[in-house]
């Protein structure tokens, strides 16, 4: 199994992903709208974001933030290239 | 089972941060780091227009020029890209639609400047590279008066 460990910093994914809790990423599971991502940051590279996906294209995705008052995503950064996401988030550890 | 694979994947995956922040995480702006890619633009624009063509039958000349210009060349490419990734961040991270109406020219002003790093990477002009340091003094002075500071503007060359 290939999966990757986060760490959540921030408080933009609440109510449902706290800061500091932690979640397992799949870089190979297929993901829809409504799923949750982690994905590169647009102009920061050592950054990682995660958010949730809203709309999906062929090329992108747009992504936003649960607790859209705490969040800069898509709204901002614009839509996310397929190739920036990272995975999906398939587990809650803590 | 599933418990076991759990306390596996905790023992042994290394934790990386993903950010769920409402901005950057480190929450530093200052247009100077623009300014300061846009200068060595400028620099380089200056040096390349200002640089003397050997004649061609010196092949030491002719290959230090080539070396020279191509030095040129690529640091005005990289600063351009830097300068106008600096903007950008400023642009879509600081800056928030509050600052709007404050300063209804906002995305003009980012807009025009972003358009100019590309101008200065594309072109070898020195119009283009004094209207890009206008357009970063601009934004020097919107952003330090967004934070209500006075901070008078300088450069380093």
């Amino acid at each position: 199994m290939n999966y990757e460990r986060y760490r959540i910093q921030g408080n933009s994914m609440l109510p449902e992903l706290k800061d500091g809790d932690e979640v397992l990423v799949n870089p190979n599971e297929p993901y829809k709208i409504g799923d949750i991502v982690v994905a590169q940051h647009p102009f920061k590279q050592s950054v990682v974001l995660i958010k949730r996906i809203s709309e999906i294209d062929e090329s992108s995705v747009y992504l936003i933030g649960d607790n859209s008052a705490e969040s800069t995503d898509s709204r901002t950064l614009g839509k996310i290239p397929r190739k920036d996401i990272l995975g999906k988030v398939v587990h809650l550890l803590k | 089972m599933l418990e076991i694979i759990e306390n596996n994947l905790i023992n042994s995956t290394e934790i990386k941060v993903a950010e769920a922040h409402c901005d950057a995480p480190c929450g530093v702006y200052d247009p100077a780091s623009a300014r300061i890619a846009a200068e060595a633009v400028l620099s380089m624009t200056k040096k390349i227009l200002d640089l003397k063509v050997p004649d061609g039958s010196d092949a030491k000349a002719t290959a230090n020029y080539h070396n020279t210009l191509t030095r040129y060349i690529m640091v005005k490419e990289e600063q351009a890209r830097v300068a106008k990734e600096e903007l950008l961040i400023l642009w879509t991270d600081y800056f928030k639609p509050v600052h709007l109406e404050q300063f209804p020219n906002l995305h003009d002003t980012f807009w025009k400047a972003a358009k100019l790093c590309s101008a200065c990477k594309v072109e070898v002009s020195l119009e283009h590279a004094n209207e890009l340091m206008a357009a970063i003094q601009e934004i020097h002075g919107i952003f330090w008066s967004s934070k209500n500071r006075e901070v008078a503007y300088y450069t380093a060359s």
